[in-house]
């Protein structure tokens, strides 16, 4: 008995558990990217597991989290080792609660990072005259980090100035070759300007108050403040 | 020698050196005038394409009630390029400098030089 | 007229008394772009045409360290037929050039020791 098919279509603890349940002996092998595990079920109990120079119960652990790849499965595979001794239901559980526990972990980790930065923005605020708002965008025009002391619509500000960058960014390379760095847009009302965090995958957006700012505070704020900010960048 | 073409040789002759690209293109990219010293750099490919981003600019500043747009500065690492509307915004004008070039004065003058521009050209 | 400040308002502060201590017309810190990082004034003058206007001397002061091998210059001062002199102090904070510049309207009027102070004070407190 053979069997294929996609992790997309079933998850890995599905897998397990259906053959479990059915008490089967079967050898499942899963494959994400270059990476392969293999899982031996003997009568309705996994035994063995291995993924590269890894064995047993962690594992399990790895691939649980796997929402990506293939399996196959070949039946009446007997296992070369023992190496897991908890039953399956009890690998399955801790497997959940690990999963959970990374989640929460990322999910902190990102809104650290993006709390972090928006206190860095806030600290900038004040040594910027005229300040209004600062935005740090990423490319797709979503804002990642805000801090404003106006009524502004932050959002509508990302999407535009996303535009207006990549079109610089075009403009810049296509005509003269080079590199855009930042721009500085003046009205007669505001400054605006759009600075590169290091990377070039998000960039740093102020926009001040024309009366009561002045370009060269504005430019040198936004230039120290940018090293923070990047350092900040949730990975 | 057009008034306009005038008007841009004492630009240059005020920037100096500096000086890479001065143009005045239409909405439709289109240069009536311009000057400059580098002939690696195609002039009219470079203000339309600046000409566009301005438009672009233009639109941007009125979604987000920012107000009248006045100037664009663009910071590469090669060249520095100023955008600066004209009159009632159906010429821009673009002027790339090197580097070294002390920015303030430079966007100082095209505020002085642009009434006069906007007044010199053919319509 | 002062700038309106919430940030760097100790480079204002200092400025300001920079200017009452020297009664000078105006006090301005320039960058190397001739853009104003800060600045007092007593009356409602074109600073931003004065900071691009001095930040020039800083490529006749490139030009002079180039050809005559003359180490970092230091200051430049301009006098007028009646007296007046612009004075500009070149220094470096971190890694960021500037310019601090004043008018002093007397021509027997000294200077240097309330820059130089301004210069300590702007030193000791930049926060950046």
């Amino acid at each position: 008995m053979s069997l294929q098919g996609s992790l997309k279509d079933i998850a890995v603890a599905d897998l397990i558990q259906h053959h479990c349940v059915d008490k089967k002996t079967v050898w499942v092998q899963i494959q994400r990217a270059d990476k392969r595990a293999e899982v031996f079920i003997s009568e309705g109990n996994v035994v063995h597991a291995v993924l590269d120079q890894l064995q047993g119960e962690e594992v399990i652990y790895e691939i649980l989290g796997w929402d990506e790849g293939t399996f196959y499965i070949e039946g009446d595979v007997l296992p070369p080792l023992i190496t897991v001794h908890r039953n399956w239901t009890a690998l399955l559980l801790e497997g959940a609660r690990r999963l959970d526990e990374q989640k929460l972990l990322s999910t902190y980790e990102e809104k650290s990072g993006m709390a972090k930065m928006d206190e860095i923005l806030k600290q900038m605020a004040q040594e910027i005259d005229g300040f209004e708002a600062a935005e740090v965008i990423g490319m797709d025009g979503l804002s990642i980090a805000q801090y404003s002391r106006a009524k502004v619509n932050l959002e509508l500000i990302a999407a535009q100035l996303t535009l207006l960058i990549k079109l610089l960014d075009t403009a810049v390379n296509k005509s003269t070759g080079g590199i855009l760095e930042d721009n500085l847009l003046t009205t007669q009302s505001h400054y605006v300007m759009m600075r590169y965090l290091p990377g070039k995958q998000h960039y740093l957006a102020v926009i001040a108050d024309h009366r009561n700012a002045n370009l060269g505070n504005l430019r040198l704020v936004t230039g120290v403040y940018l090293e923070r900010l990047s350092a900040s960048i949730p990975k | 020698m057009t008034k306009l073409e005038e008007l841009l040789q004492n630009v240059r002759d005020e920037i100096g050196a500096d000086l890479v690209e001065s143009d005045i293109v239409g909405l439709d990219g289109f240069s009536v005038a311009g000057l400059s010293t580098d002939p690696n750099l195609n002039r009219e490919a470079v203000s339309a394409r600046f000409a566009l981003a301005m438009k672009l600019a233009l639109t941007v500043s009125e979604k987000l009630n920012l107000g009248e747009l006045q100037d664009n500065l663009v910071t590469a690492d090669n060249y520095i390029t100023l955008c600066r509307s004209l009159g009632d915004g159906s010429y821009f004008w673009i002027l790339t400098v090197k580097k070294e070039a002390t920015l303030g004065m430079v966007r100082l003058t095209m505020n002085d030089y642009a009434p006069r521009l906007w007044e010199a050209i053919p319509r | 007229m002062e700038n309106t400040h919430q940030g760097l308002a100790s480079l204002v502060d200092i400025l300001k008394k920079m200017r009452q201590e020297g009664n000078f017309n105006f006090c301005v810190l320039i960058d190397k772009d001739g853009f104003q990082v800060a600045s007092s004034a007593n009356s409602t003058q074109d600073l931003d045409r004065k900071a691009a206007t001095i930040a020039l001397i800083q490529r006749t002061i490139d030009q002079v360290q180039r050809h005559m091998q003359m180490t970092s210059p230091q200051e430049v001062v301009i006098f007028d037929s009646s007296g007046e002199r612009l004075v500009c102090r070149l220094f470096q904070i971190q890694q960021y050039p500037m310019i601090l510049a004043c008018i002093v309207p007397d021509r027997n009027q000294s200077y240097r020791k309330i820059m130089n102070k301004a210069i300590r004070e702007i030193h000791q407190n930049w926060k950046l």
